[in-house]
C-alpha cells in the first residue's frame, strides 16, 4: 500500500515538474523574422548610429509546391532604428515590429564608411558578446549608407545580403584575403599592431540599373578606418602575403601583352636586424603562371615570347607589390602584420622596438625577390599567328 | 478517491500484499472426487467419470465385452476430435476382441491379466497405468484413450493422439530471403520434433512440465546439457513451477508471467517462431520454452542485441550482414527520436538549421494551426491507427484501403494546410524506419511518445535527459541474471553486436551465457582453402 | 560488512577514469584565460606532476586492499581522527558535485535554454543520478566506454571540420609570458581536472581483480584522458589563436566556426551533445561517491534511503556556493587550487606516510614479539 501510492506520488510530481517546468523557451516559426544581414551607419543625429537589418521572408524565399505569381514580391525587408548604439537600435526593432529578431542566420555585416572612420571596436564588442551571433559572418565596409546598399535588388538572389554572401564567396576565389571573417577581424584587432584590411562594396549605378561590386580594400588602424586601396593595390597586398588564388596578371611589353593566369604562388618571409634591431624585411615570392591570353607579338614564336615575358613578369609582380606597400607606409598601417610575425618568431627583439613601430614602419626597407615560372600555356600551345594565319 | 484507487490496485493484483489471497480464491483447488481411485466395478468407475467429464456428445464411453466367452466387460473413453479412430480400432478393440487365449490365465492374479493385457493385447506404442479418477480424465481429455475392466485396479492409459492440425508452413512474421522457411505450428509434439531434427545431439534436453489449472498446457525446456548454465535452467524450471494460474493460452501468458522485470516496457524474454532461430540460440547457451497451442517459442535470456539480430544474418557473407546490421541500429535510432529531433530543431534552436532549409520548413508552417508538438502528436497517432488498421483489414481490401488512406490523406492534409510537408515526410520516415526492427516496436512506440514529449518541452536537452534515462534503464535490467546491456558496451561479447564477425572467428560462445562447453569452432582463422591433390588422369 | 555489492570490471573502471577527466576539455577556459595560446606547455607540465600523485593513490589503496577511502582513514588515523578527515572529505566530495551541476546548468543555460530557470535543469539532471545510483556502481560506470568512443568520434570530426582554419603560427610565440602564469596554469589543471580522480579511491575496492593490475588501469585511464584534454586544448589554441581569452567556452566557438562539406556548419549542436553526456557521466559519478562516502561514514547499511535528501541538498548548495558566474571564475583561478590542493595532495599523501610508519612500527613490533 505504502510503496504504491509512493511511486503514484513520485509520478504525480515528475509530471507537474516537467509539464510546469518547460515551453519557457519555445520559438514558433512563425513569430521569428530571420535577419540575413545586418548595417551599420553613422545617424544624422549626432552621436547616434542607424542599424539596418535586412530580413528575408520565408513564404516569399522557401517553400516548394506553391507555384504562382507572387514573383514581383519582395522577397525581403529592410527594417532601421536609430539609437545610441547597436544594441539600443537592436531593441528599438524588437519593440516597433510584429515579430521578434533572429540573429543566427545573420551572414553579412556592412559598416558605413562614415561610421568606420570614426572607430568600429566598440560595435564589435557589442556583436561578441551576444549569444546569438556567430564569428562567421563576413564584416565589409560600404562607400555609402548601408540602407542604400542593401535595396540594391540582384537578378539572380531574392535576398540582396544572401547575394553579398555569394559574391564574398567568389571574391575569396581570387584570394583568401579579401575575404574578412569576424573572427579574423576580432583576431586582428586584438593584437599588436592592431591594423586589419576589410573589402569595401558600393553601388555602380550603369544607365537606369544599379548594382553592386565589391572592389578595393579598406584600411583599418586601430579600429578606425584610415585609407583605402585600390582594386591593384589589393591585390598587391594579397601577393605580399603570398594569398593570392586566381586571376589575370597583365604583362606589357612593346611587342605586345600576355595575359598570365595567376596559380598560387609560394612566400617566404625573413627577417634581418641592424644594429639598432631595425629590422629588414626580405620576401622572396615564386609565382607560378600559365598562360591566358597572347595580344600582339606578331611573327615570334612561344620560346621568344616566353624570354620576353619572364624578365617583364617579376617586374610586373614587384611594381604591384611595391605600389600596395608605399601606400601602407603612407597611411603608416602595417596591414602586412609585420608587427605580429616578429612578435611570433624574434620575441625578443621586437619587445625593444615594439612602441617605436610607429615610427619605424614608414622607413621600413622590404627587399623583394620574386621569381617566376611560366609552368603551362593552356590547352594549346600555339597561337593561330605563329602557324602564319592571317589575323591582325 | 485514494479508497477507490487503492482497491483499484489491489484486485488488479498490482499489491503483493493482497495477491496471495486473492489468488487462492479464483483458482479452484481439485476436486476431492478427481482423488478417488478407480474401483474394480466398472458401472462405478463410469459413473464417477460421468460424474467429472459431464454429457458432451464428444466424451464417448464404448462398453463391450471381450474374452473368448465375452465374460470380460470393458469399457473404452475417449474424446471424439482428438483420438485417431484407426488406431482405436486397430489397436486396440481389435486385439481386445480377437484375442483368445484368456483362458490360460484365469490362475493369475488380476494385476497379471491386467499386465498381459498391456504388454501382449494392446498394440500401441504408448501404454500406462493410471490410479486416480483425476489423472484418468487428464489423459483422456488430452486425446488418449482410457480402458477400464471390471476387476481392474486399474486403468490403462493407450496414447491415440490423432486431431487436425495445421502444415508446417512459412512464418508471417519472420520471412526471409535465404534460409530455412519452416516454423513452428500450434502442436507440441511437432514443434518439439522440428527442434529435434536441427539438433541431433544426444545431449538435448526437453524437459516436460504442465502448468495452467484448466488448460493444462504441456510445456518443455530446451536446453543442451553442458552448454547451457545450469542455474538460468533451475531457475527457468522453478518460475515455470511457480506460476499459479488457471490459463496458459499462448507462450505470452508465459513470457508475462516469469519475467524479470514486468514493468519495464523492454522485453527481456525473447521469442521466435522458426526452428532455425531457436536452434542456433539454443547452441549458444540459451534456454527455449516450448508451449502446446503456441507457434512462438520464447529463448531465455534475452539481451537487448538480440533484437537486432535476425536469422538471415547468419546466412548471408558478413560484410553485407553487418552493413545491414549497422543500418537496423540507425534505423532505430531514427525511428525513437526523428519526431522529437524534429519538433526539437524547429521550436527551440533554430540555429542549427541550414538557412535555406529554414526557410523552407518557416514556409511550410505558416498558417499551420497547431503547434509543433499537437502536429506531431496526431500524425504518430494517426500512423499508429493506419498500421493497427492494417493488420486488422481482411485481406482483399487492406491494400486499397491502406494506399488511399496513407497517400490521400497526408496528401490533402497538406494541401489543406493543416500539416506541414516536412512534417508528414518526418513521421512517415519514422514510421517506415519503425519496421526494421520489429522485436522493439512496441518499446520504440512508447520511447518515441516520450522522446516527443520531453522535446517539446525542453527541446534538445529534453531529449538528451529521455535517452539518457532509457539508457539508464536498459543498464539496470537484468534478464534472469545476465545484464540486458551486454554486448552494447563495448565489454566483451562485442563479435555480434554492431557487427556481425565472420562465422570462423566467433570460435567461442558468448560469455555469461553459456557455462562449461565454451569452444565453438576449432578451425585456424581464417579458413584457407584446401586443394586435394587429384592425380592426372593418364 | 559491504555498502556495495556489485563488481566492475577493470576496464571499465580504465574507462571511467578517462571519460570522467574528458569531460572537464569543456570547461578549459579557467587556465587558458590566464595562459592564452601557451596553454599546452603548463598542462604537458601538470600531467607529469601529477603522475607520481596517481602512483601515490594507487600504493594507498595497495596497502589496504578491499577498504575504500573512508574506512582506509578510520584505519590509518583511529576512529576519531578518521572520522573528522572523512568528514572533511565528504564536504569536499559535496561541494565538486554542487559545482559541476552547477556548471552544466549555467552552460545550458547560457548556450541553449536561455530563458529557462536554471534551477529546473539541475533538479531534472540531479533526477537522472539518483536514478542510476539507485542501482549501484555498475549501472553508473556502464556506459563510460561507449561515451568516450562517442566524444572521440565527434572530437575527430571537429578537427576535420576546422581543418582549414588551424594555423600552427598561433602556438607562437612561446614562453612571452612571466613564469608565475605558468606556474599558476599548471597548479590550476593538476588540482582542478587531475587531481578530482581521488575521488576513484572510493570505487578502487569494488574492482576485479584489485589489487593486482590497479596501477596499470587507474595510470592507463589517467594518462588517455589527460592525452584527450590536450588534444582538445591544441585544437582549440590552433584554431582561436589569440582569441582565445575572450571566451568562457572556447571548445564551443571552435565547434560554431567549423564547416563540413560547405553546408553543414553551426555543429554546436554536437558540442553540447558531448557537454551533456560526459558532464552527466561525472556528476553521476560524483554523487554516487557522495553517496557512498556519507553512507560510509555513517556506518548505515546501504546509501538507498539518503539519495534522495542529498540530492535536494546539492541543489541547494550549488546556488548557494557562488553569487554569480564571474566570482566563480575568479575564484576558480585563484583561490580553489590551493583548497583542493589540501584535500587531494596534501591529505592523501599525509595518509600513505601516516600508515607507512604504522606499517613499520607494528614490524617492529611483531619482530620484538618474534625474537621474545
Amino acid at each position: 500500500m505504502k510503496k504504491a501510492l509512493r511511486i503514484i506520488a513520485a509520478a504525480m510530481l515528475i509530471l507537474s515538474s516537467a509539464l510546469i517546468s518547460g515551453c519557457y523557451d519555445i520559438v514558433e516559426l512563425d513569430t521569428i523574422s530571420i535577419v540575413t544581414g545586418l548595417g551599420i551607419d553613422k545617424a544624422d543625429e549626432n552621436g547616434k548610429v542607424q542599424l539596418t537589418v535586412q530580413v528575408g521572408k520565408a513564404d516569399a524565399v522557401g517553400g516548394g509546391g506553391q507555384e504562382g505569381g507572387e514573383a514581383s514580391e519582395k522577397a525581403y525587408q529592410n527594417l532601421d532604428s536609430v539609437d545610441r548604439n547597436i544594441v539600443g537600435a537592436l531593441d528599438k526593432l524588437l519593440q516597433d515590429n510584429s515579430r521578434t529578431l533572429f540573429l543566427h542566420h545573420n551572414q553579412v555585416v556592412i559598416f558605413g564608411e562614415s561610421h568606420a572612420k570614426e572607430g568600429i571596436s566598440d560595435d564589435i564588442d557589442a556583436l561578441m558578446r551576444d549569444l546569438h551571433s556567430h564569428l562567421n559572418v563576413f564584416v565589409l565596409i560600404s562607400e555609402t549608407n548601408t540602407s542604400e546598399i542593401f535595396n540594391v535588388e540582384m537578378e539572380l538572389e531574392k535576398i540582396p545580403s544572401v547575394g553579398i554572401t555569394r559574391m564574398m564567396r567568389n571574391k575569396t576565389e581570387i584570394s583568401e584575403a579579401f575575404r574578412v571573417k569576424m573572427l579574423e577581424l576580432i583576431s586582428k584587432l586584438s593584437d599588436d599592431p592592431c591594423t586589419a584590411v576589410l573589402p569595401i562594396i558600393k553601388q555602380v549605378k550603369e544607365q537606369d540599373t544599379t548594382r553592386l561590386s565589391i572592389q578595393g580594400l579598406a584600411v583599418i588602424k586601430d579600429g578606425k578606418m584610415v585609407g583605402k586601396l585600390t582594386e591593384d593595390q589589393a591585390k598587391g597586398y594579397a601577393w605580399a602575403l603570398g594569398k593570392i588564388k586566381s586571376g589575370y596578371l597583365p604583362v606589357n611589353t612593346d611587342k605586345g601583352t600576355v595575359e598570365l593566369s595567376i596559380k598560387p604562388p609560394s612566400r617566404e618571409m625573413k627577417v634581418s636586424f641592424d644594429k639598432e634591431g631595425i629590422p629588414k624585411i626580405k620576401i622572396g615570392i615564386k609565382a607560378r603562371f600559365i598562360i591566358g591570353q597572347i595580344i600582339g607579338f606578331d611573327g615570334l614564336q612561344l620560346e621568344e615570347i616566353i624570354e620576353m615575358i619572364q624578365k617583364e613578369s617579376v617586374n610586373a609582380v614587384k611594381d604591384i607589390i611595391i605600389s600596395c606597400f608605399k601606400e601602407t607606409q603612407r597611411l603608416n598601417a602595417d596591414i602586412f602584420r609585420f608587427g605580429c610575425y616578429l612578435n611570433k618568431h624574434h620575441n625578443k627583439k621586437w619587445k625593444k622596438i615594439k612602441d617605436k613601430w610607429d615610427q619605424i614602419y614608414p622607413n621600413l626597407e622590404l627587399e623583394l625577390t620574386v621569381e617566376t615560372q611560366i609552368i603551362d600555356t593552356g590547352k594549346t600551345s600555339k597561337s593561330p599567328k605563329m602557324v602564319g594565319g592571317r589575323l591582325a | 478517491m485514494f479508497r477507490y484507487i487503492y482497491n483499484k490496485l489491489k484486485y488488479s493484483g498490482f499489491l503483493k500484499t493482497m495477491s496471495n489471497a486473492g489468488e487462492q480464491e479464483l483458482i479452484e483447488s481439485k476436486d476431492d472426487i478427481e482423488l478417488k481411485t478407480i474401483t474394480g466395478s466398472l458401472q462405478s468407475d463410469l459413473e464417477l467419470i460421468r460424474e467429472v467429464m459431464g454429457t458432451s456428445p464428444d466424451i464417448k464411453i464404448h462398453e463391450f465385452r471381450y474374452g473368448e466367452n465375452c465374460e470380460f466387460k470393458g469399457a473404452i473413453i475417449f474424446v471424439d476430435g482428438l483420438v485417431s479412430n484407426e488406431i482405436i480400432t486397430d489397436s486396440i478393440l481389435k486385439p481386445l476382441k480377437l484375442y483368445r487365449n484368456f483362458n490360460n490365465y484365469q490362475q493369475d492374479s488380476i494385476q497379471q491379466t491386467l499386465d498381459t493385457v498391456k504388454q501382449t493385447i494392446i498394440c500401441a506404442g504408448e501404454v500406462t497405468e493410471k490410479h486416480t479418477i483425476g489423472e484418468v480424465v487428464e489423459s483422456c481429455l488430452s486425446g488418449d484413450t482410457v480402458f477400464i475392466s471390471d476387476g481392474f485396479d486399474k486403468a490403462l492409459v493407450i496414447s491415440t493422439k490423432g486431431w487436425e492440425k495445421r502444415s508446417i508452413n512459412e512464418p508471417q512474421t519472420e520471412s526471409v530471403v535465404r534460409g530455412p522457411r519452416e516454423g513452428f505450428t500450434e502442436n507440441f509434439r511437432t514443434n518439439t520434433a522440428l527442434l529435434r531434427r536441427r539438433i541431433k545431439s544426444p545431449k538435448l534436453r526437453l524437459d516436460h512440465l504442465t502448468i495452467g489449472e484448466k488448460t493444462v498446457t504441456n510445456v518443455c525446456v530446451a536446453y543442451i546439457e553442458g552448454v547451457a548454465d545450469p542455474g538460468i535452467v533451475e531457475t527457468v524450471k522453478a518460475r515455470l513451477k511457480s506460476i499459479n494460474t488457471d490459463s496458459i493460452i499462448d507462450s505470452g501468458y508465459i513470457e508475462q508471467f516469469i519475467e524479470d522485470h514486468p514493468f519495464s516496457i523492454f522485453p527481456t524474454i525473447g521469442y521466435s517462431e522458426k526452428p532455425d532461430v531457436i536452434a542456433g540460440r539454443i547452441l549458444e547457451g540459451r534456454v527455449a520454452i516450448i508451449s502446446d497451442g503456441s507457434p512462438f517459442v520464447l529463448t531465455v535470456p534475452m539481451l537487448f542485441v538480440e533484437s537486432f539480430q535476425s536469422a538471415e544474418d547468419y546466412y548471408i557473407r558478413p560484410f553485407f550482414a553487418s552493413l545491414i546490421r549497422v543500418l537496423r541500429y540507425v534505423a532505430f535510432f531514427l525511428t525513437v527520436t526523428a519526431p522529437a529531433i524534429f519538433i526539437a530543431l524547429t521550436t527551440f534552436h533554430q540555429e542549427l538549421i541550414p538557412t535555406t532549409l529554414l526557410f523552407t520548413i518557416s514556409a511550410a508552417r505558416e498558417g499551420t494551426p497547431f503547434p509543433a508538438f499537437l502536429e506531431a502528436f496526431i500524425l504518430v497517432m494517426s500512423f499508429e491507427i493506419l498500421r493497427e488498421a492494417g493488420v486488422r483489414l481482411p485481406r482483399p481490401v487492406g491494400q486499397a484501403i491502406s494506399i488511399v488512406g496513407a497517400l490521400i490523406m497526408g496528401e490533402a492534409a497538406v494541401a489543406a494546410g493543416l500539416v506541414g510537408a516536412p512534417m508528414v515526410i518526418t513521421i512517415a520516415l519514422t514510421a517506415v524506419a519503425g519496421f526494421v526492427v520489429p522485436e522493439q516496436m512496441d518499446s520504440a512506440a512508447i520511447m518515441r511518445i516520450i522522446l516527443l514529449l520531453l522535446a517539446s518541452i525542453l527541446g534538445a536537452l529534453g531529449i538528451a535527459l529521455g535517452l539518457l534515462g532509457i539508457l539508464n534503464h536498459i543498464a539496470s535490467i537484468k534478464s534472469f541474471g545476465i545484464p540486458y546491456c551486454t554486448s552494447l558496451t563495448f565489454h566483451h561479447n562485442m563479435q555480434d553486436s554492431y557487427i556481425r564477425m565472420p562465422l570462423w572467428s566467433m570460435s567461442k560462445r558468448p560469455k555469461g551465457i553459456a557455462s562449461k562447453d565454451i569452444t565453438r569452432t576449432n578451425m585456424e582463422i581464417p579458413p584457407s582453402p584446401i586443394y586435394a591433390n587429384i592425380p592426372d588422369n593418364k | 560488512m559491504t555498502i556495495e555489492n556489485s563488481r566492475i570490471s577493470a576496464g571499465q573502471f580504465m574507462f571511467s577514469i578517462a571519460c570522467f577527466l574528458h569531460s572537464s576539455s569543456l570547461l578549459t577556459s579557467f587556465f587558458v584565460i590566464i595562459t592564452r595560446n601557451e596553454s599546452w606547455m603548463p598542462f604537458v607540465a601538470s600531467i607529469i606532476i601529477c603522475i607520481p600523485l596517481i602512483v601515490s593513490y594507487v600504493l594507498l589503496s595497495k596497502s589496504y586492499p578491499g577498504m575504500n577511502l573512508i574506512q582506509i582513514n578510520e584505519a590509518v588515523f583511529g576512529r576519531v581522527a578518521g572520522k573528522i578527515v572523512s568528514a572533511l572529505y565528504v564536504w569536499f566530495f559535496f561541494t565538486l558535485t554542487s559545482l559541476n551541476i552547477r556548471d552544466l546548468g549555467t552552460f545550458v543555460n547560457k548556450t541553449t535554454m536561455v530563458k529557462t530557470p536554471i534551477s529546473i535543469i539541475i533538479i531534472l539532471f540531479l533526477l537522472l543520478c539518483v536514478w542510476s545510483s539507485y542501482y549501484g556502481l555498475e549501472v553508473v560506470t556502464r556506459y563510460s566506454i561507449v561515451f568516450l568512443i562517442i566524444s572521440c568520434v565527434i572530437l575527430f570530426i571537429s578537427i576535420i571540420a576546422v581543418y582549414d582554419l588551424i594555423e600552427l603560427d598561433n602556438f607562437l610565440p612561446m614562453f612571452d609570458m612571466p613564469l608565475n602564469n605558468y606556474v599558476q596554469v599548471s597548479h590550476i589543471a593538476s588540482t582542478i581536472p587531475f587531481g578530482e580522480t581521488v575521488i576513484f579511491l572510493m570505487v578502487t575496492p569494488y574492482v576485479d581483480n584489485a589489487p593486482k593490475n590497479l596501477m596499470r588501469y587507474f595510470l592507463g585511464g589517467f594518462l588517455l584522458g589527460s592525452i584527450l584534454i590536450l588534444i582538445v586544448i591544441l585544437r582549440d589554441i590552433s584554431v582561436l589563436g589569440n582569441t582565445i581569452q575572450y571566451f568562457s567556452l572556447p571548445s564551443f566557438e571552435v565547434f560554431r566556426l567549423g564547416t563540413l562539406f560547405q553546408t553543414i556548419s553551426h555543429m554546436e549542436i554536437m558540442f553540447s551533445i558531448l557537454l551533456i553526456v560526459l558532464l552527466y557521466f561525472k556528476i553521476s559519478v560524483l554523487f554516487y561517491v557522495t553517496m557512498l562516502a556519507i553512507a560510509q561514514l555513517l556506518n548505515i547499511r546501504s546509501y538507498r534511503p539518503i539519495l534522495l535528501p542529498c540530492a535536494a541538498l546539492v541543489v541547494v548548495y550549488a546556488f548557494t556556493a557562488f553569487k554569480d558566474v564571474i566570482t566563480h571564475t575568479k575564484t576558480a583561478q585563484e583561490t580553489t587550487p590551493f583548497f583542493w590542493t589540501l584535500f587531494e595532495i596534501l591529505l592523501p599523501v599525509l595518509t600513505l606516510i601516516v600508515s607507512f610508519v604504522k606499517k613499520k612500527a607494528k614490524n617492529k613490533n611483531n619482530r620484538k614479539a618474534v625474537s621474545k
